[in-house]
């Protein structure tokens, strides 16, 4: 294909209408590019356009004393305790709304009427697959312990500072507190709330906290470690968005809270070990001198240092309290509260020196069983530390002067300075304890995750009830680059734009801006979606610098403030000053996937309008052309053609093809010539002189995602070079775009690569390569790589085969009895 | 009702003391079912046989804490290639394909799997016999272990994906072919 460069002069005439109003409604063009002026809540005095806390922001202020006792034989745990909220708001509050979040777990709160039942549907569709219509052991063992125990709060008592009882009224998982005086703003009111409950048997129930119950350990009716969290009732956050944040607590949908000073006393049985929120005030009382003396070591050790070795926490397992100590914790500035108690605790530690912070040594600590092992000792402390030095050159420096990773029953979970985390070793028949692989990274992955949660939202203090992805998503991005900085090796799988393909192109999901509890799969949703979109912020569309910055600013702007979607918005834009609007429209509010396809390239050559040139060219074209099957064919037949069988007459035109350069050619070309202005003239003959490679290539958005191009150019001369379209091609155009590429003469294209990294999430690759590349599916890959399958194998045969060591035979045959 | 709970009870008693798995509330718990109709010479599965590609991709983790807690084998799919045998067997076993006018079982090859970073793929492939119009589908692998397990099926035909989504409480899904 040959363009004329006067014809390249001429503009595209830009037809079809700009979105005028909110709605497109005539063609079918989308203005992917649209501003979100209307989607974001107006800026105000306490939130502005820049995404900043305003220059009236406010937040308000609670602060806690708390009285707790731990009765473990009955595994309850009661608690009276004082609340001081402080009114920063501009309004006047006739009432407070606390947060009962154990009300969750009674069987009349909403949470529980509206689980739905975990059964297979009986029914005829069901028979004939075979299926057999059941209930869980698991969902019977919920049921169980259900039935067993009373849980939720037993709220023995509302009075105000005086002690004058307080009228309150609870509603599910909220208790609303009627003030006898209305609380103007800037005023401070207190009052106590008496309470007990029953700690949950997590391993029954699951939740963020219990109970675990370990019946095989040495001590007569064995031990158990107890995690302590959503413990004492909350004050419900009141904000300049929404006013009383009274959602009610549904399990998934995590909390929304407010800052304030704690000062929490525990009493347990005096040979259990406390790990909690907060500092310990009183070590003299409950630490022994050498255990002290340990810790001081730790302050400055470079590796972790036991406080308590695994073999004197494998003592005190057998040991039985004589009384009760009571463990004082004291935390400022932090939005939660939690412990752990334990008689099975090893207790190491190591000091994490940040020069300048406000705490510039902050404690690294990790407790754990027996049961956490050699997986624990070599990884727990180390990965806390790991994630501090990591996060604190994204964000700010660690804020609080503890950090810790406690073993227990559930699985991962965050709070201020203490984290719970699930991964053990395995106990094998030889007494040994071993780990996986995937254990491995499970511990590491977690600790990372959850102590990076000490950042967000424990002090970026977003709404999570709302919004999982301002903690969760922006966490599960900076852990995976904290995962990759450990070791890029360990096989992380959740949080690259690769990880997520599969999800973003199923047609069951919901945009990331949907509210937690109504999110189909938290998991892609809320973590991996929008990890994937700032892992390809940072490394694909703005670049490291501009992204750490504005990332970092965000951070800055929102420590110890409360942030929302359009605050982190506007922060990255602003601080970035890029335009990323397109960016969170297409990733946050819609459920478009990547899917930008290389449909056609054109490679063309400049004319030089010189018919010497040109008409030579013309003439090469056609005879590069394939010859006709038909003449071919009667060729191969040995036909002879009329013009063979009489070769005497022929005429001018067999000697001059139509291609045959006459003067009157050569005058037109120089009138051509001659008719360009001094500047025309001057760009085509240096465009003809430089003769470069055209390519034009034409690329359509399958997936509907607007995304920069990403090419990978490979040369004929093997060279490669990579090239970088701005999203913004899309802006005019959001289904197809043709995109002109020049290469210098003789640079010519062998082939090119849409992504060629991976980088985008581009869902189908094979429209990614030009020429086309045939890819296989993964299932025609994996039986060109294993022509033999699982199903060739004899294993009733195989099984009985016997592991050539000399004492296996008999070792065997027990454990394939034990497995009956 | 009273019949159902102790029909499953019977089946299921071997698992009972196995039940250790944590249910956490950070667990991912999505496994990932990719399948690919394909029609043959026939523009539709009415006209003509249909192949079915299967792949399944599972994290490895959760893969673990099944093999640990329902088939008692030893947890450790890099490295032990029984598991890996014992888990896609597992896995073929809990994704069924049916016919949904006549309820025949469509029977599957299982090709075998492998690791892949922190996943675990196990691939099948199967045909369908001119004629059929709806396929009924289940995949409930790995729900045995790991209660809140999710299960999405992307089912892809020609150019159009659907996804079918899997919990505890959903039954087979219906699915018409091209």
């Amino acid at each position: 294909m040959r363009i004329l460069l006067a014809a390249l002069g001429a503009m595209l005439t830009v037809s079809g209408a700009t979105a005028q109003g909110v709605q497109q409604t005539k063609g079918d063009f989308v203005d992917k590019f649209r501003q979100l002026d209307e989607v974001l809540p107006t800026p105000n005095t306490y939130r502005n356009a820049a995404g900043e806390p305003g220059h009236e922001y406010w937040q308000q202020e609670a602060d806690y004393s708390i009285r707790v006792t731990l009765d473990e034989p009955a595994r309850r745990i009661t608690a009276s305790q004082t609340v001081t909220y402080t009114n920063k708001s501009p309004d006047t509050l006739r009432y407070l709304w606390l947060q009962l979040d154990q009300n969750r777990y009674r069987e009349d709160s909403i949470a529980e009427m509206t689980r739905t039942f975990a059964a297979k549907e009986p029914g005829s569709l069901n028979q004939r697959m075979a299926l057999k219509p059941q209930i869980r052991l698991r969902s019977l063992r919920r049921m169980q312990s259900q039935a067993d125990h009373d849980y939720g709060y037993d709220i023995t008592r509302v009075a105000d500072a005086r002690g004058n009882a307080l009228s309150n009224t609870i509603v599910g998982t909220l208790m609303r507190i009627d003030l006898p005086q209305p609380l103007s703003p800037g005023a401070t009111t207190s009052f106590q709330i008496n309470w007990e409950y029953n700690l949950l048997d997590q391993k029954a129930m699951g939740g963020r906290a219990g109970y675990e119950h370990f019946p095989d350990d040495p001590r007569e009716g064995g031990n158990d470690i107890f995690l302590v969290a959503q413990w004492f009732p909350r004050m419900v956050a009141y904000t300049d968005y929404e006013g009383w944040h009274n959602k009610e607590f549904l399990g998934s949908g995590e909390f929304a809270l407010e800052f304030g000073d704690y000062d929490v006393e525990i009493t347990v049985p005096n040979d259990h070990v406390v790990s909690s929120t907060g500092v310990l005030q009183n070590p003299r009382q409950v630490l022994t001198a050498n255990q002290r003396r340990r810790l001081d070591r730790a302050e400055r050790a470079d590796r972790p240092v036991f406080v308590i070795t695994p073999e004197e926490a494998e003592a005190n397992e057998r040991s039985n309290p004589t009384g009760t100590k009571t463990w004082r914790f004291e935390a400022e500035n932090v939005r939660d509260f939690a412990w752990a108690s334990s008689r099975k605790f090893a207790w190491d530690a190591q000091g994490f020196s940040q020069p300048g912070a406000e705490f510039e040594n902050v404690m690294a600590m990790s407790f754990y069983p027996k049961e956490g092992g050699e997986l624990w000792q070599k990884y727990s402390t180390a990965a806390v530390i790991h994630t501090m030095d990591v996060y604190n050159r994204f964000a700010f420096d660690y804020p609080y002067p503890t950090s810790q990773s406690v073993n227990g029953p559930v699985g991962g979970m965050e709070y201020p300075m203490i984290t719970f985390n699930g991964p053990r070793t395995t106990l094998q028949d030889d007494g040994s304890r071993t780990y996986t692989m995937a254990e491995k990274r499970f511990l590491i992955g977690v600790v990372i995750h959850e102590i990076g949660h000490i950042y967000f939202p424990m002090v970026v203090n977003s709404d999570e009830r709302q919004w999982t992805w301002m903690d969760e998503g922006l966490n599960s991005f900076l852990d995976s680059v904290a995962g990759y900085e450990w070791d890029p090796n360990i096989p992380w799988t959740r949080s690259l734009p690769r990880d997520l393909v599969f999800y973003m192109v199923s047609d069951e999901q919901v945009p990331i801006m949907t509210q937690s509890d109504s999110v189909l799969q938290l998991g892609p949703n809320a973590y991996g979606k929008p990890s994937a979109a700032l892992h390809i912020l940072r490394e694909t569309i703005l670049g490291r610098e501009k992204f750490d910055f504005a990332f970092r600013e965000y951070s800055r702007r929102w420590k110890f403030k409360r942030p929302t979607p359009s605050d982190f918005f506007r922060t990255m834009e602003e601080a970035s000053g890029v335009d990323l609007d397109w960016f969170w429209h297409g990733w946050f509010y819609t459920t478009d996937h990547v899917d930008i396809s290389l449909d056609r390239v054109f490679h063309m050559e400049m004319d030089t309008e010189n018919p010497d040139i040109d008409l030579a060219r013309h003439r090469q074209d056609v005879q590069n052309e394939p010859d006709k099957v038909g003449v071919l064919a009667n060729e191969a037949e040995g036909m002879a053609t009329w013009v063979e069988r009489h070769p005497d007459i022929r005429d001018f035109y067999d000697e001059n093809d139509i291609y045959t350069v006459t003067n009157r050619d050569r005058n037109e070309y120089l009138e051509l010539l001659a008719e360009f202005d001094p500047i025309e003239r001057e760009v085509f003959h240096r465009a003809v002189a430089e003769d470069a490679e055209y390519y034009a290539l034409e690329f359509s958005n399958v997936g509907g995602l607007v995304m920069p191009i990403i090419l990978g150019l490979e040369f004929e001369d093997g060279s490669t070079e990579r090239m970088y379209i701005p999203a913004e091609i899309w802006r005019r155009n959001p289904h197809r775009v043709t995109k002109l590429l020049v290469f210098e003469k003789g640079r010519t294209l062998k082939q090119i690569i849409v992504d060629p990294n991976w980088e985008t999430a581009d869902a189908d690759l094979e429209n990614n390569y030009y020429p086309r590349r045939l890819t296989p599916s993964r299932v025609e890959a994996f039986k060109f790589k294993n022509p033999f399958t699982f199903d060739r194998r004899d294993i009733m045969q195989d099984i009985k085969t016997e592991l050539l060591t000399d004492e296996v035979t008999e070792d065997s045959e027990n454990k394939g009895a034990a497995r009956e | 009702m009273v019949r159902t709970l102790l029909r499953f009870l019977a089946i299921s008693a071997a698992g009972l003391t196995l039940m250790a798995a944590t249910s956490q509330a950070h667990e991912q718990a999505v496994g990932y079912t990719e399948l690919t109709v394909k029609t043959g010479a026939g523009a539709s599965c009415v006209e003509g046989p249909c192949r079915l590609e299967i792949a399944h991709r599972l994290s490895i983790h959760d893969a673990e804490s099944t093999l640990m807690s329902v088939l008692g084998a030893r947890a450790d799919l890099v490295g032990d290639a029984e598991a890996q045998v014992k888990f896609a067997n597992y896995v073929a076993s809990q994704f069924v394909i049916a016919n949904a006018m006549t309820g025949e079982t469509v029977p599957l090859t299982l090709l075998g799997g492998e690791v892949e970073r922190g996943y675990y793929w196990v691939y099948q492939e199967g045909l369908i016999p001119a004629g059929v119009a709806e396929i009924t589908i289940r995949q409930s692998v790995l729900m045995d272990a790991i209660p809140r397990q999710t299960n999405r099926v992307n089912v892809k035909a020609q150019s159009d994906v659907e996804t079918l989504i899997f919990t505890a409480a959903s039954g087979p899904k219906d699915y018409k072919l091209p």
